[in-house]
């Protein structure tokens, strides 16, 4: 997602960040229109930044709608540093990192009908291929969850997302020698699951 | 060569290993079983990894999330514009303690250069460390300062349906409810007004009130009917009663509901403890519990029953549904809420951001902003409020129940052709019984599936109610179906069987 963001052109990356500046002036001064046009404008990435750290659409809503509080709360102490869209991500990161906590606390619901792969597109399908696909990213997702929720996040954040320490130690406000280490093991860790887990 | 580790695999994946090592791993694996299950893994969970990146993800009820948001933010800003100025230390508070303390060490040091009372003043220094007796006990007089009187309370109506009068006048829906006030329903009536933060009371249909009582320290309701209260924790001295006949009913921090009519009492508790008394006996009623006094009962004796848990959910939302969620009081209510009138044919509930408010025709208070108002069957609008606004909120004319049946077999048809369509009227299905058909046992299989198809063509739910395929078949074709992509459209709920 950073780096997608630093891909653009000088021009319009410039015009970009004066957008983004106008538009957090106007939430800061209350203005409802200004609020809206956040929320329609980074709604879908804060979905799927969400869905993509936990895997689930479970209280998808209510997640989205923390992040997006939370987000209007600290517009007044946002310093500008980052784009507005990192700045978000970290933020959904963290309510991620928050409620796989919580997951670890509590025992799993029972879930019959809340299939985790609803988002397969079937063009063109290949039902088999299909159900494959959907049963390994069911099985990704039971070993990260057997990770200690750091680790989880750091190896989500490095494999999935793609970036590198610098940008996981600014997501996760941690140094990034502490995300070298839990990195290193947490890879490790991973992996051997996955080699290890049965068929 | 040792084994390889299976995060080694990883690191090959993404280029991060020379090509001499690489070629080393590859001869080791090509004789080692685990080793090359072990990088088959790794890269089949690489290549999930690829596909989670560009994940799209569900598309959720975005203006529902949106007006949530929306509540949220605007009911914070509005609390933190009236939350009052912490007060700053004044000068003369100050000046006032410095002059104290100066005031003090000058004592103290008179006390011990001179001695108490009546030692002499060349007595040694040591004596005067020591002072072989107390100091003389002084009187004060102290002027005794009256409590000030109690603030009477004010109320602002937020909800009003059917007729509703104050002393038997029409009760016009931005009065403000004050000490002294007769409220009565009628037969069609309801009325619930708000007097603080979290607290206010729902007058039932047919019932009478009279605020005999109504300021800071002490509420006092008589009534005759129903009325259910919602109070906040109240202090120590503030004292909350509902005068019903011959009973009271005393509360302080609780929602609960009484009802007295023709000298028969019955008191639910939703939250709290309420305490009845009545003739001289006592009882309390806790949280979940109901209490009900015939004409002459007496309460020694009496057991209170369990409330179901719809009753006591449905007692407890009666009337925080429609409290204001931010208050400092009245006029500042007035100032920042609007009004709105909703309107619904037969007994559909009217949500506005979510929540019942209520049915039929009604006018509520809501604070100004933007609101979500919809009837029970999901078609709304939003509507944006000024402060002070009154305004008639539109809603799509709620079809008769004959007609809803018509509307629901109507999107039902169109939902499964539409859906028959998609799945090529069971071709893209067929894959998943490839074994089952060579085996020749597909014929007389089916599935029978219970879905729901959202407006915007996703599918709400979707489960196999039925089948006799093998398990795996079962949810392969269970996953086609979820992810067949339909149009805009009714939604529906609809039993979809496919037969081989």
């Amino acid at each position: 997602m950073i780096r997608s963001v630093r891909r653009k052109s000088t021009t319009s990356g410039a015009r970009a960040l004066t957008e983004e500046a106008e538009l957090i002036r106007r939430c800061r001064a209350g203005e409802r229109e200004a609020e809206e046009e956040f929320y329609l404008r980074f709604r879908n990435q804060v979905a799927a930044n969400l869905y993509r750290v936990l895997g689930s659409r479970i209280d998808l809503d209510d997640l989205v709608q923390e992040v997006f509080v939370i987000a209007f709360r600290g517009l007044e102490r946002f310093r500008g540093e980052s784009r507005l869209s990192t700045w978000l991500y970290r933020i959904c990161v963290n309510v991620a990192l928050g409620r796989i906590r919580q997951k670890t606390r509590r025992p799993p619901p029972i879930l019959t009908d809340q299939p985790i792969a609803d988002d397969v597109d079937l063009s063109p399908p290949h039902p088999e291929a299909l159900l494959v696909q959907q049963q390994e990213r069911e099985r990704v997702y039971r070993i990260l969850e057997t990770l200690p929720p750091k680790k989880r996040m750091v190896l989500f954040l490095h494999e999935i997302e793609g970036l590198d320490l610098k940008e996981i130690a600014y997501v996760l406000g941690v140094n990034p020698v502490t995300v070298r280490t839990r990195l290193f093991y947490a890879r490790r860790e991973f992996y051997q699951r996955v080699a290890e887990e049965e068929e | 060569m040792r084994h390889v580790r299976p995060h080694e695999w990883a690191d090959v994946d993404r280029g991060a290993v020379d090509a001499g090592r690489r070629a080393r791993m590859e001869a080791h694996a090509d004789d080692c079983d685990a080793c090359a299950r072990a990088r088959d893994r790794v890269r089949q969970t690489r290549e999930t990894f690829a596909r989670i990146r560009v994940a799209t993800p569900p598309q959720l009820n975005w203006e529902h999330v949106g007006a949530r948001i929306y509540w949220v933010t605007s009911s914070e800003r509005r609390a933190n514009q009236r939350k009052p100025p912490r007060p700053r230390p004044r000068a003369w508070l100050l000046a006032a303690g410095a002059f104290g303390l100066a005031a003090s060490v000058g004592v103290a040091y008179l006390f011990f250069t001179r001695g108490p009372a009546g030692s002499s003043g060349s007595a040694p220094e040591v004596a005067a460390v020591q002072p072989a007796e107390p100091a003389p006990t002084r009187t004060m007089s102290v002027q005794l300062v009256a409590p000030p009187a109690a603030q009477p309370l004010r109320g602002v109506i937020t909800f009003s349906q059917g007729a509703v009068t104050r002393g038997g006048e029409r009760l016009d829906f931005d009065s403000v409810i004050a000490p002294g006030d007769r409220l009565a329903t009628g037969a069609d009536g309801t009325l619930t007004v708000q007097f603080g933060s979290a607290t206010g009371f729902t007058l039932g249909p047919r019932s009478s009130i009279e605020l005999r009582s109504f300021d800071q320290r002490h509420v006092a309701i008589a009534l005759d009917g129903q009325v259910t209260v919602e109070v906040e924790h109240r202090a120590d001295d503030q004292r909350f009663e509902v005068l019903a006949g011959d009973a009271v009913v005393s509360v302080r921090g609780t929602v609960f509901r009484v009802e007295h009519r023709d000298s028969e009492l019955e008191v639910a508790c939703a939250r709290g403890v309420v305490e009845v008394a009545r003739g001289g006996g006592e009882h309390e009623v806790a949280a979940g519990h109901t209490l009900s006094l015939a004409a002459g009962d007496q309460l020694a004796g009496r057991t209170p029953a369990d409330l179901t848990a719809a009753a006591r959910e449905t007692l407890e939302r009666n009337v925080a549904v429609r409290l204001l969620p931010a208050w400092t009081d009245v006029d500042g209510a007035r100032a920042t809420s609007a009004t709105l009138r909703l309107a619904a044919t037969g007994d559909q509930p009217i949500e506005v951001d979510g929540e019942v408010v209520g049915q039929g025709s009604f006018r509520a208070r809501v604070m100004s902003g933007r609101h979500h108002v919809e009837t029970g069957e999901g078609r709304g609008s939003w509507i944006r409020l000024e402060p002070g606004a009154d305004e008639v909120a539109e809603l799509a004319p709620a079809a008769p129940p004959p007609s809803t049946r018509q509307l629901a077999h109507k999107a039902e048809r169109t939902r499964r052709g539409q859906l028959d369509r998609a799945l090529g009227h069971g071709r893209r299905v067929r894959p998943c019984l490839r074994q089952l058909e060579k085996q020749g046992l597909l014929d007389g299989s089916f599935v029978v599936l219970d879905l729901g198809v959202n407006r915007d063509g996703s599918l709400g739910y979707l489960n196999v109610a039925q089948t006799n395929l093998p398990a795996q078949a079962a949810a392969c074709v269970r996953t086609v179906v979820d992810a067949a992509r339909l149009p805009d459209g009714p939604s529906a709920e609809l039993r979809y069987r496919i037969a081989f």
